[in-house]
């Protein structure tokens, strides 16, 4: 949760990041209009399928705690199981073709985005922008990440399902408890430190474009066969090999660091949450002890606190911008203007 | 020398996927890191199942608390609480876990990455034959192994760690479930399992096919995007062209990608009817159990829980495309390291079993007899049947027109490729004699397309000789004798100035400046004890008053040395000790610059054509045999 809409606020000012939505909700459409559509609502019919699931289980268990025998379970034993069954085939058939269509709109936006940025480096007049680390900066970070800005698409839909699922959740929640509405409140801290963390791991990417371009340029040398003569005549190749090697080691070494400092942040936020949640499920139990509340209403919480906290492993598809690329962080929707372009290659 | 077996590579080299190969390079990166996070996602694995556990005993404990009464203050009621207070640990520690462990992984699967971009480097450098770049088929290798836009050994990594998590949730998933009913475990298992299975062998399968589709429009992308075709896309506007072109090859790739990974209609609606019957089968068994009080409130929030967890066997996940990615990408390396090894091997076998060192040599000629030489993807011999003697410590200049074979002639003299027939002799000595790495030090050549280091001042002068790299009163010395220290010493970081735009505080070269850097690589390599100097046209930009200055300036710097000089202008290396003409893959005439105008030959011929343009004003025109 934290990394989708975490990435969401880590940008340059939520401002720009709305922009970034539009953009990027108008290139998965335009690359495939009806599988992006088709895509979108699937998703967001799967995402009530774990409250739909929680609730179902509530209801099975306050069916159990009632007494044994079908008469004394009631025709709503028999309704929350096959809302159990609905709700599991639901996440099966839904996610399962959604994962499909979301594959092709990944792949035809990361196109689109390819054939966008080659477009208007080509439409640039005169070679002076390839000259320019900042027009490379920006290219590089395109082309090698096109597809983590393609998977922002279908990141941004998870996230928009993430939202769904929470609201649905805190709506049903409210229904045990009035005062379990403060609980997104908890969930606050987690937010800012996904959006922090990204923060971090987008400078450091920044930090250390150059490494990993000079790595790429020492791989081309050792493999291109222009360069390979030279490399034979000279006895270049142990240094090219070594030199690679600190470039790698640098690399992984800087990316430990980064995630293990956003890793502490997120990890913090966590914990604020699971406090949140954990007094939740007091409040809950309290209830049930007094008499006010059922079983059933209790395991219904139990079940969402296990979704909302990652713990059911409910890990559908998450396109998020996971694929690792040792140069260029994907801005979510960094989809460049063409006046970026050309003022970074003027 | 021995003749080598001109074995052609095979065009197709793409090996299928192997889950098992990447699994291996893993270990051998980094064996006890692999180990320990392969242990850490297991234990990340249990923690859902210990959720529903924990969950169970929260509901168990509410039940005997609300029978009991007195709130959360009686005894059940702290047991209660006990209960909620593991369950949060719980919900902490695993969150927690995850994200610090995937702070340690991201750095883990970049390692791996950069370890298959080294294999891949040192594959491709080990062979001191250029065979196999030259060959479609290990270039397809090498793109595959290293692929920067398709599979991604990195992503690979760190998604085989989570499949491991994720399986072993599945498992114990299924174990809870069997708690219950070991029929309803099984059966959700097979099934599940068998949907999984086989959308992601679909997968793989697809992602092969696109891979190796994918180079042409990579190609076209390259080509509208490289800074050394700019000019020319703008000159000639080939700009919609080249989109076209990419765009037609993406769209061949994909739809092969497509047709591989759709699910038939049939197939989709079958999966539907299983994944439905399934669960409807399961929950009614679960109804049954629940109604007849076989299954109570505690066991029932666990074993639904499970169930719905065990559901995510058969989803897709990111992580699935991830393995399958990789997959494709150790198979490829191993088999380029296959073929590299195969090639080491067939220059080794080439060479003679008692080595010579070539050091100091040659002392009195090298001498090329009946030499013919054929590309291995071509047909017709660029050497055919060629003669020449090179003196020692004189200087020799190789004229001929484009495509007479004057740069295969270098590239034979320094070992690059063996002779298809006939032989190379060093003082007597056949050139299989010495070790190929050891007499290519014995060579210092600077090619027509010579390399740009786009590394500092320094390394572009130093890698001429690597052991004295490291002395700047060499590094001086080379440069001055190459015109170069004047340029050097006006750059914003003198020797430590990066030659490329493209990097930070990084500078550009004209092109003549490139030309004296690379002159001053060549003498640093004299420097370091090489005897046997080349010029392959570097100057073939120059005018030709250029061209003549600096191979006067090179023949100047060399006296002493066995100098080769390689021109296609026969105007501009009269000053060279011996002229030898190359025509058809022969030398068709050799000697001094007056015994060939004597001699009135083709020689003659050119040299008045060209120094005829030259007067009038035309000299740039070029001359073709």
């Amino acid at each position: 949760m934290s990394g989708d809409v975490g990435a969401f606020l880590a940008g340059d000012g939520v401002r720009g990041r709305w922009r970034s939505v539009v953009v990027m909700g108008t290139a998965a459409f335009r690359a495939d209009r009806w599988r992006s559509v088709t895509a979108l609502v699937l998703d967001t019919v799967a995402g009530f399928s774990g409250p739909l699931f929680a609730i179902a289980l509530g209801w099975l268990v306050d069916s159990v705690v009632a007494g044994p025998g079908i008469d004394a379970a009631g025709p709503g034993a028999t309704a929350a199981v096959v809302i159990l069954g609905l709700a599991v085939a639901i996440h099966m058939a839904l996610g399962s073709l959604s994962w499909q269509l979301r594959a092709v709109v990944e792949e035809k936006t990361a196109h689109n985005v390819e054939c966008h940025v080659v477009e208007l480096v080509t439409g640039l007049v005169g070679t002076a922008h390839h000259e320019q680390p900042e027009h490379l900066r920006r290219v590089e970070r395109l082309m090698w990440d096109n597809w983590l800005i393609a998977m922002s698409v279908p990141a941004l839909v998870a996230s928009a399902e993430v939202v769904l699922r929470l609201i649905l959740t805190v709506i049903v929640l409210a229904g045990v408890d009035r005062r379990l509405l403060v609980l997104p409140l908890f969930g606050l801290p987690l937010l800012v430190a996904g959006a922090w963390a990204e923060r971090i791991r987008l400078e450091a990417l920044d930090r250390r474009a150059d490494n990993g371009r000079r790595a790429d340029y020492l791989f081309d040398l050792a493999t291109q066969a222009a360069p390979a003569k030279e490399m034979r005549i000279f006895g270049l190749g142990p240094e090219l090999l070594a030199r690679h090697r600190r470039e790698g080691e640098m690399l992984a070494r800087d990316e430990r660091v980064h995630r293990l400092k956003g890793a502490g942040l997120i990890a913090v936020g966590r914990i604020v949450f699971a406090v949140g949640y954990a007094a939740a499920v007091v409040v809950v139990a309290a209830r049930v002890t007094r008499g006010e509340a059922s079983v059933g209403q209790l395991v219904l919480t139990l079940s969402l606190a296990g979704q909302v906290m990652g713990q059911d492993h409910g890990r559908r598809y998450r396109p998020a911008g996971h694929r690792c690329r040792r140069l260029a962080p994907a801005h979510n929707g960094g989809i460049p203007r063409a006046d970026a372009l050309r003022s970074a290659g003027s | 020398m021995p003749e080598p077996t001109r074995r052609s590579l095979p065009t197709d080299l793409v090996p299928p996927p192997s889950l098992r190969a990447g699994v291996a390079l893993m270990w051998e990166v980094a064996p006890a890191v692999t180990a320990v996070l392969a242990i850490i996602y297991v234990v990340l694995g249990l923690v859902p199942a210990a959720a529903m556990l924990a969950s169970g005993q929260v509901v168990a404990a509410i039940s005997a608390a609300a029978d009991a009464g007195g709130g959360l203050t009686s005894p059940e009621g702290r047991r209660l609480l006990d209960a909620i207070l593991v369950l949060s640990a719980v919900f902490v520690a695993g969150p927690v876990l995850h994200a610090v462990t995937g702070a340690f992984r991201e750095g883990y699967r970049m390692a791996v990455y950069f370890e298959v971009e080294q294999r891949a480097m040192a594959a491709a450098l080990a062979p001191p034959l250029l065979d196999h770049l030259e060959h479609p088929g290990s270039r397809q290798l090498l793109e595959l192994a290293t692929h920067r836009n398709w599979p991604n050994m990195a992503a690979f990594a760190g998604d085989v760690m989570v499949t491991i998590s994720n399986r072993v949730t599945a498992v114990t998933s299924a174990m809870l479930v069997a708690r219950f009913d070991p029929r309803v475990a099984i059966g959700l298992v097979v099934v599940w399992s068998a949907i999984g299975y086989r959308r992601r062998r679909r997968m793989g399968t697809a992602l092969t096919a696109g891979a190796v589709r994918s180079r042409r429009p990579q190609y076209y992308r390259q080509l509208a995007l490289h800074r050394g075709t700019a000019a020319e896309l703008r000159v000639f506007g080939l700009a919609p062209w080249i989109m076209g072109r990419f765009e037609e090859g993406w769209r061949d790739a994909m739809g092969e990608v497509w047709r591989t990974r759709r699910s038939k209609r049939m197939e989709m609606a079958v999966v539907a009817a299983v994944i439905v019957l399934a669960n409807a089968i399961a929950f009614a068994l679960v109804a049954r159990a629940a109604t007849s009080g076989r299954l109570d409130a505690e066991e029932l929030t666990v074993v639904g829980s499970a169930m719905l967890a065990l559901a995510q066997l058969g989803l897709p996940t990111k992580q699935d495309r991830g393995v399958a990615e990789g997959a494709t990408v150790v198979p490829a390396l191993l088999e380029l390291e296959r073929v590299s090894a195969v090639e080491v091997a067939r220059a080794r076998s080439a060479t003679s079993a008692a080595t010579v060192d070539p050091t100091g040599r040659p002392r009195h000629e090298i001498r090329f007899e009946a030499v013919v030489f054929r590309y291995p993807t071509r047909d017709e011999p660029v050497l055919d049947g060629l003669d020449l003697v090179i003196p020692a410590g004189r200087s020799l200049a190789v004229v001929g027109a484009n495509g007479a074979g004057k740069t295969t002639l270098v590239k034979l003299l320094a070992r690059l490729h063996d002779p298809t027939s006939g032989t190379i002799t060093v003082d007597g000595l056949d050139l299989a004699s010495f070790e190929p790495a050891a007499w290519q030090r014995q060579v210092a050549a600077i090619f027509q397309d010579f390399t740009r280091f786009e590394l500092s001042a320094a390394d572009n002068v130093g890698f001429g000789g690597l052991r004295r790299a490291g002395i700047v009163e060499a590094l001086d010395r080379a440069a001055e004798r190459a015109g170069a220290l004047d340029l050097i010493t006006g750059l914003p970081r003198g020797w430590d100035t990066v030659v490329s735009r493209r990097f930070e505080a990084g500078t550009e070269l004209s092109g003549g400046q490139w030309q004296r850097l690379a002159l001053a690589r060549a003498l640093m390599a004299v420097e370091a004890g090489a005897d046997v100097l080349v010029l392959d046209e570097p100057t073939a930009n120059l005018d030709v008053r250029g061209e003549v200055e600096l191979f006067d300036r090179f023949l100047e710097v060399t006296q002493g040395c066995t100098t080769i000089l390689i021109s296609h202008r026969f105007s501009t290396v009269r000053r060279a000790d011996r002229i030898a003409v190359v025509e058809a893959g022969r030398v068709c005439e050799q000697g001094t610059h007056d015994e060939l105008v004597c001699a009135g030959g083709r020689y003659a011929a050119m040299f008045a054509l060209q120094a005829d343009r030259y007067r009038s004003g035309r000299p740039g025109l070029p001359v073709e045999g």
